[in-house]
């Protein structure tokens, strides 16, 4: 009976999806099935494949930055360098950094769940430019591909940042391949921003107004208008580094009558909001799941969503925190300590309306609650830490140590990855069609969050007590610390090559997970899993707001929008209660 | 030589300005655990009370409330606001140096540290400090301490003492400067913070505080340059060898027609430029006007000086020129010129000695 209301928005729980007889299940068509071969990948314009492409590109990269670390926390157990050279250490440590940020925190939450997820919560069919989405995607892998040979080829010593005159003039190492890598996969961020900022704006199915989008759309729209404007710059300033390198034009080293404290604040001006494009996505994420595992409405949805937009815009003023010592001038840092000050906030209220979500909720804890969990935990460990490199007295003492470290990995790793693990759990059901362990996904998480802290932890002591950064031989006082956090290191590697096991597992013996395993309230959740190749059969209209997973009876809140059982909803767009302003579905 | 303090879960405090931030950070790190107990007692506190019992469990339908809100943003906005203001005036303690203070140069240099103390005296990776350690009666310090100024060869460096909780980047092409007050006899590490590339990690060093008579005692030991003429060996006395050696005099000297400014009396005061604009003549002005002399010409004189870069004048030389222009009063004589270089100590006496 209510199952004839089958694209009905934010069904409260109480309404069953529809499943189909599982012989009629077996045969069905969908994304993944409706065409075979090689090219049928490689040549799609479907979000969704588009979206696991990503999904195991960012996988392999994660996994290469991975084995950098590696090699890192393991010199790092002996004072003078355990197994490596001081050259092969710089290099290992760059690799580690430049191929964690461009190739898997930056693209891995907008290009695998930002592609696949998009379309599918605002209701369309697909992107607003699928063959745009497709380019943006081989964009991105053939600048990953500069990164992967000048690995090959010797390596890159500059450290992520590229500070001249040192990247200019001094290191005999690739800048130039990896500047172009650099190059050519901000331009796959500039498409894969343009897209999803066209998706929100013009796609959205009928009723789907601003208020009423998910979480992670704010989040993905916020992320979007960053890499927009951002990426940009970044682009300008490896060009210009380029071209001094090449030409001997002096713009950045002072011994050419440039000036490099300029390439700093072009530098971070990207950099700075690219920590954002980081989090922003897993903050969507997290938004997302909370409210699922704890089945109740977000609290706040205004302020959480409006805090996304506050970070992205103050998140641009503030670059000049990464230069209090560089000589940038005194009244400068104030001002980008307090703006500083400012931007910490949003983050604030973002963790504590999380935590409030929870309040007399019916809390749950598979795979992606712990994730989320320890996401809250870390992250607020992560953002507090980051008061004291933003207030200038504090910095002095802290800044280029090991706290640094601890305190980026805390928002990074303990943030955006704990962010990326709890979406990936949540919506592999949802991709795949499948349902992975319940043990072993819970016992990952764990792995994964203990081995974490004891990584992390040791390295704010470490910092406090003034060991640098970037360095493969210490005082030995510091090794004890260092030991502690290299075998914490190796717990988390456990954490996450676990995933790799049981979710692969999954696709061949995991139990069908039907399409709303976790009874929760999106767009996504109201079509079958694995989705049809057009995501929905028929156009979703919307009539809540999203997260109303506290309606005791679903029908009673259809019957105040006029409609009963029985009646064909997709045929009274009119009832929305906010007609007038939603967009009429992409090519309905 | 004392051992370096092996402690490492709370550094030495080693100056004025050490005891002054360790406050401050237990002040943020006091409000920040109290921030984070806040955020875990719920987590840990609505996991425990509201775990799932049925799975038709009602919930409450509780969107949000504006009073919480607002209470849980104005809170942290204030405690961050606090942040910021104790954290400017530190910062400025750091960067406000007494003018009375000695002044220690610094040259950071791919993978060493080379040091000049004010009377000369020149280390490796090593910098031994007076102790600071007059006292009013309210015991504040009398003593305004030392001003380290840094600048770098190369690539950019960061001068850190932990003990000090004292840190900057040493970039090349400009002076940067902080003051420190140490106030405990001791070894502490300097370490390079901002990578510099293959030997980062070796860029490291000891800072030795001593007493000031252990400091006096120390400067006697140190090897003096020799000579039959008595030589101070001060940085200006080395920057007016330089001068000669260089051959600045050819055209900065005091005769009528002489082809380029005069420079005594000159430091602090301002001078036009060809540009229209004034220049105040500082480190970094004397600093520009030899590694780049066409930038800042001044106003009625030809670009005709030649441009000295690092391999000519090395950022140490550069600052005892620096120092000897520095030291010409108004009125005093630059070297005429045809004064030249002194011969080293030992060269082999020539039957003409000077013109040629």
């Amino acid at each position: 009976m209510t199952t004839k209301v089958p694209y009905l928005h934010y069904t409260p729980q109480s309404i069953p999806t529809p499943e189909l007889p599982p012989e009629q299940e077996k045969k069905r068509k969908h994304y993944l099935n409706h065409d075979y071969g090689i090219l049928s990948w490689l040549l799609t314009v479907d979000h969704k494949r588009i979206g696991l492409m990503y999904l195991v590109t960012a996988s392999v990269f994660f996994l290469f930055g991975g084995l950098a670390v590696m090699l890192v926390r393991l010199n790092l157990i002996v004072p003078t360098g355990a197994i490596l050279e001081l050259d092969q250490y710089n290099k290992a440590f760059t690799a580690h950094g430049t191929i964690m940020i461009f190739l898997f925190l930056i693209p891995v939450i907008p290009g695998v769940l930002g592609n696949f997820l998009v379309p599918l919560m605002v209701g369309a069919k697909d992107m607003a430019f699928p063959k745009l989405n497709l380019l943006s995607y081989y964009v991105w892998i053939s600048g990953a591909l500069f990164f992967v040979w000048q690995l090959t080829v010797g390596g890159l010593d500059t450290g992520w940042t590229l500070y001249p005159p040192y990247s200019s003039k001094y290191s005999h190492t690739n800048v130039l391949y990896a500047g172009l890598g650099i190059f050519i996969t901000g331009f796959a961020s500039i498409l894969t921003a343009m897209n999803i900022i066209a998706t929100v704006h013009k796609m959205r199915c009928p009723g789907m107004t601003w208020s009423r989008l998910p979480l992670f759309i704010w989040a993905m729209y916020a992320t979007s208008l960053i890499q927009l404007l951002s990426t940009p710059v970044l682009a300008v300033t490896v060009i210009l580094l380029a071209t001094e390198k090449l030409t001997g034009i002096g713009i950045f080293d002072p011994a050419l009558d440039g000036d490099p404290i300029l390439f700093q604040h072009m530098f971070w001006f990207y950099s700075h909001p690219a920590v954002y494009i980081m989090i922003l996505p897993g903050m969507g994420v997290i938004s997302e799941v909370i409210t699922c595992f704890s089945r109740k409405n977000i609290f706040g949805y205004k302020a959480v969503a409006w805090s996304s937009v506050g970070i992205a815009v103050v998140g641009f003023l503030v670059w000049g925190h990464h230069m209090f010592l560089a000589g940038q001038g005194y009244y400068l840092g104030m001002l980008f300590s307090i703006l500083t000050m400012l931007v910490a906030v949003p983050s604030a209220i973002k963790v504590f309306n999380w935590a409030g979500t929870m309040y007399k909720g019916s809390i749950s804890f598979e795979a992606p609650m712990l994730y989320t969990i320890g996401f809250l935990v870390l992250f607020t460990i992560g953002g507090t830490t980051g008061l004291y490199l933003g207030v200038m007295g504090s910095d002095i003492h802290l800044h280029d140590t090991y706290f640094v470290i601890a305190h980026f990995h805390f928002t990074m790793v303990g943030g955006m990855l704990m962010a990326w693990m709890a979406g990936l759990h949540f919506w592999w059901p949802k991709m795949t069609g499948k349902m992975y362990s319940d043990f072993w996904s819970r016992l990952a998480a764990v792995v994964t969050i203990v081995g974490f802290i004891m990584t992390f932890m040791p390295q704010f002591v470490l910092g406090f007590n003034g060991m640098p950064r970037r360095y493969p031989n210490y005082a030995p006082e510091f090794q004890f610390l260092n030991i502690l956090s290299s075998a914490g290191a190796s717990i988390q590697g456990i954490g996450y090559v676990m995933p790799l096991f049981y979710l692969t597992a999954s696709l061949f013996t995991g139990r069908k997970a039907g399409s709303n395993p976790w009874q929760a309230t999106g767009l996504e959740w109201q079509t079958p899993s694995p989705p049809p190749m057009h995501n929905f059969d028929a156009t979703p209209v919307v009539y809540f707001p999203p997260y109303e997973y506290a309606l005791p009876n679903g029908l009673g809140m259809l019957a105040d929008a006029g409609i009963t059982p029985g009646s064909n909803p997709a045929l009274e767009p009119a009832f929305a209660p906010a007609a007038g302003q939603h967009e009429v579905s992409h090519g309905s | 030589m004392f051992a370096i303090e092996m402690s490492a879960i709370l550094p030495p405090q080693a100056s004025e300005f050490a005891a002054g931030y360790d406050l401050f950070f237990w002040y943020i790190t006091a409000v920040i655990v109290g921030g984070a107990a806040v955020v875990f007692a719920m987590l840990a506190g609505f996991s425990y009370l509201y775990a799932r019992r049925t799975p038709t469990d009602k919930t409450p339908r509780i969107l949000g409330s504006t009073k919480v809100e607002v209470i849980w943003t104005v809170i942290p906005f204030l405690f961050f606001m606090s942040f910021f203001v104790i954290g400017v005036r530190l910062y400025n303690e750091q960067v406000k140096i007494p003018p009375d203070a000695p002044e220690y140069f610094v040259a950071g240099k791919q993978w060493m540290w080379k040091m000049q103390h004010p009377d000369g005296v020149r280390e490796i990776d090593e910098l031994h400090l007076p102790i600071c350690d007059e006292r009013d009666a309210s015991g504040t310090l009398t003593e305004p301490g030392v001003k380290i100024t840094a600048t770098s060869e190369d690539v950019i460096h960061d001068f850190g003492v932990p003990a000090f909780r004292s840190k900057f980047d040493v970039v090349p092409g400009r002076y940067i400067s902080v003051g420190y007050k140490p106030t405990k006899e001791g070894t502490y590490h300097i370490f390079c913070d901002q990578y510099c590339g293959q030997g980062h990690s070796q860029m490291i060093g000891k800072l030795h505080v001593l007493s000031k008579a252990n400091y006096e005692s120390w400067k006697q030991g140190v090897y003096r340059l020799p000579g039959k003429n008595p030589v101070d060996g001060s940085p200006a006395w080395e920057g007016r060898k330089l001068f000669l050696k260089l051959q600045c005099n050819s055209c900065h000297n005091n005769e009528a027609n002489a082809r380029a400014p005069q420079l005594a009396g000159m430091y602090g005061e301002y001078r036009p430029l060809e540009d229209g604009t004034m220049q105040k003549f500082d480190d970094e002005y004397v600093r520009r006007s030899i590694r780049n002399p066409i930038s800042q010409v001044a106003a009625g004189w030809k670009t005709i000086m030649p441009a000295y870069g690092s391999s000519q004048v090395d950022e140490i030389e550069l600052r005892n020129l620096t120092a000897y222009i520095k030291s010409l009063k108004k009125g005093e004589r630059l070297p005429d010129r045809t004064e030249m270089a002194p011969a080293p100590v030992g060269a082999p006496v020539q039957a003409s000695e000077g013109n040629k």
